[in-house]
């Protein structure tokens, strides 16, 4: 049996995910609320930045073909929640350095 | 899940749109619209060519990918938005033809049959855009939309009753066919101009620049005060004009509600700066850079049509009117577009390969820098042009309107260079700072 991917292997592999139109990574933008991997099953709980996002989809979908890559990843569970929203006070400071926010 | 996808036709219709726009500055520039008859029929072919072709088929096209983000509910039904932009088209032709025949004094079936058919594309995509509004938490977006989509219906069907009386059509006693066209025009300017696209536009700003700033959406007190003011105003506007004929002591009320509506744009405009001063995305894009002539523009032309009507100067209400069409609606318009088309190509084109591989972003699809100097020269001939207009010197305005021309069309190109696909920008990939393992929250 595989083992399952460190937090660290899924968190740099997210970051190959990003945002079309802010053009950052999901990670660094604090999309990510938080991520469980148990027996090669990762269930990944985001957020988006504006409600009714038209690339929330496509996002969604990223996540879950990047992590499904990840080795001895099994099945990717996306949970997209609105509360507590979004805001840019999440981002990491790299990517409040790179809006001209920090 | 609430998200929504990319809206099939509203590329199409910014498309039919864009051409629509330079049709009509081909026409002032080729000066179809004499300043001494703002009302002849070379004129009208103007006016519609602007009013029908380019800023309702955009703000229909727009509304059918937005208003799905705005209400986080998918579009009610896609092909009733492609019946529309059929029939739109269609009609506005009709109509063009209609005018063109006026020209001549021959009274064309084709005007109020081309009004009929932009009537019934009109309803068909309202209906396409009610059905698919928010019936939970309307946002403040969604009730400037609302409300503007209202003056739509009444905006068109007030236009195609004119038609109908202009080309004998409507046989109404000549007292009350006169009475309907002296009162029913400036009501069905006002309804357009002010009703439909302003509070549309309004709306549609307060989402989409907060999304693309990163500004906070929830506007408080002052952007529901902006939204009652102004939209109570026009109301009340609309009706004085329109029913001030029969009913005279409506006309009592039409400068309050103008001064209303007008105290609602200033707070409005108030409230865009709050918006860009809250902003934690410090850079200006070239769409939101470029979108602030647009507010000023909005700003100068209520300035000066309150100022001209006080005066009574035919000329600087004219001036006033064509600030507002092409420096407010046209100009965020076209700023606009110039992010929603890449956008909506990114998400079509590379939507469903990411995580998949490198990709570029969206500003990668576009050159900022290479389109600059066309939205430069766009505001600043449509500032020459206002000045032009109320100074009534026509050979200035065309000259203007064919800056415009030159303007619109470089950024057209720039927006056909953003769909082309270039494997070559693939290669960039987004921003990625290096990597800081362990930041991530477990659940």
């Amino acid at each position: 049996m595989a083992t399952d991917p460190t937090l660290a292997q899924v968190e740099e592999a997210l970051r190959d995910v990003f945002d079309p139109e802010l053009g950052y990574n999901i990670v660094d933008l604090g999309l990510i609320y938080g991520v469980d991997v148990k027996d090669g099953d990762v269930v990944v709980v985001m957020t988006m930045t504006t409600f009714g996002c038209p690339a929330t989809e496509y996002i969604v979908q990223g996540v879950e073909a990047r992590l499904a890559a990840l080795p001895g990843v099994r099945s990717v569970k996306v949970d997209v929640v609105w509360s507590p929203p979004w805001s840019p006070d999440l981002m990491s400071d790299d990517a409040k350095a790179y809006f001209g926010y920090l | 899940m609430p998200g929504t996808r990319v809206s099939r036709y509203a590329l199409p219709y910014f498309a039919v749109a864009l051409t629509a726009l330079m049709l009509a500055e081909l026409g002032l520039a080729s000066g179809l619209f004499p300043f001494a008859d703002p009302l002849a029929p070379s004129a009208l072919v103007v006016v519609h060519l602007t009013t029908v072709g380019w800023l309702t088929l955009l703000v229909l096209g727009a509304l059918s990918q937005f208003l799905p983000v705005i209400s986080a509910r998918p579009l009610f039904d896609e092909r009733l938005s492609l019946l529309a932009l059929i029939l739109i088209p269609t009609g506005l032709l009709g109509m063009l033809l209609g005018f063109a025949a006026l020209a001549f004094g021959v009274s064309a079936p084709t005007l109020p049959l081309g009004g009929a058919l932009v009537l019934f594309g009109v309803l068909l995509a309202a209906w396409n855009l009610y059905a698919t509004r928010s019936r939970t938490h309307p946002s403040l977006s969604s009730r400037f939309v609302a409300v503007g989509l209202a003056f739509l219906l009444a905006t068109v069907l007030l236009g195609v009753s004119l038609a109908l009386l202009l080309t004998g059509f409507l046989p109404l006693p000549s007292a009350l066919g006169a009475l309907l066209l002296s009162r029913g025009l400036p009501a069905h300017v006002a309804g357009g101009l002010g009703g439909f696209f302003t509070l549309v536009a309004m709306g549609v700003a307060y989402k989409l620049l907060a999304m693309f700033t990163l500004a906070p959406e929830e506007r408080g007190l002052l952007g529901s005060a902006a939204f009652l003011a102004t939209a109570s105003g026009l109301v009340v506007l609309w009706l004085s004009l329109l029913l001030g004929g029969l009913l005279p002591w409506l006309t009592i009320l039409t400068p309050p509600a103008l001064a209303l509506a007008a105290l609602g744009i200033a707070l409005f405009l108030a409230d865009m700066r709050r918006l860009y001063r809250q902003r934690r995305r410090r850079p200006l894009e070239l769409n939101t850079a470029f979108a602030t002539a647009a507010f000023v523009a909005l700003g100068s032309a209520i300035a000066l049509l309150l100022v001209s009507l006080f005066i009574g100067s035919t000329s600087w209400t004219l001036a006033a009117v064509y600030l507002s069409v092409y420096g407010w609606l046209t100009g965020l318009g076209l700023t606009q577009l110039y992010k929603i088309v890449p956008f909506l190509t990114w998400l079509e084109r590379y939507g469903p390969r990411l995580g998949k591989g490198v990709l570029p972003r969206v500003q990668d699809l576009v050159q900022e820098r290479r389109a600059k100097p066309a939205f430069l020269a766009y505001f600043a001939a449509v500032a020459l042009g206002t000045l032009a207009l109320g100074f009534e010197e026509a050979a200035l305005f065309q000259l203007a309107a064919l800056v415009m021309l030159l303007a619109t069309a470089s950024i057209g190109r720039e927006l056909l260079a953003a769909r082309r696909v270039r494997p070559e920008v693939a290669s960039q990939g987004p921003a990625r700072p290096s990597a800081q393992a362990g930041t991530l929250p477990q659940r």
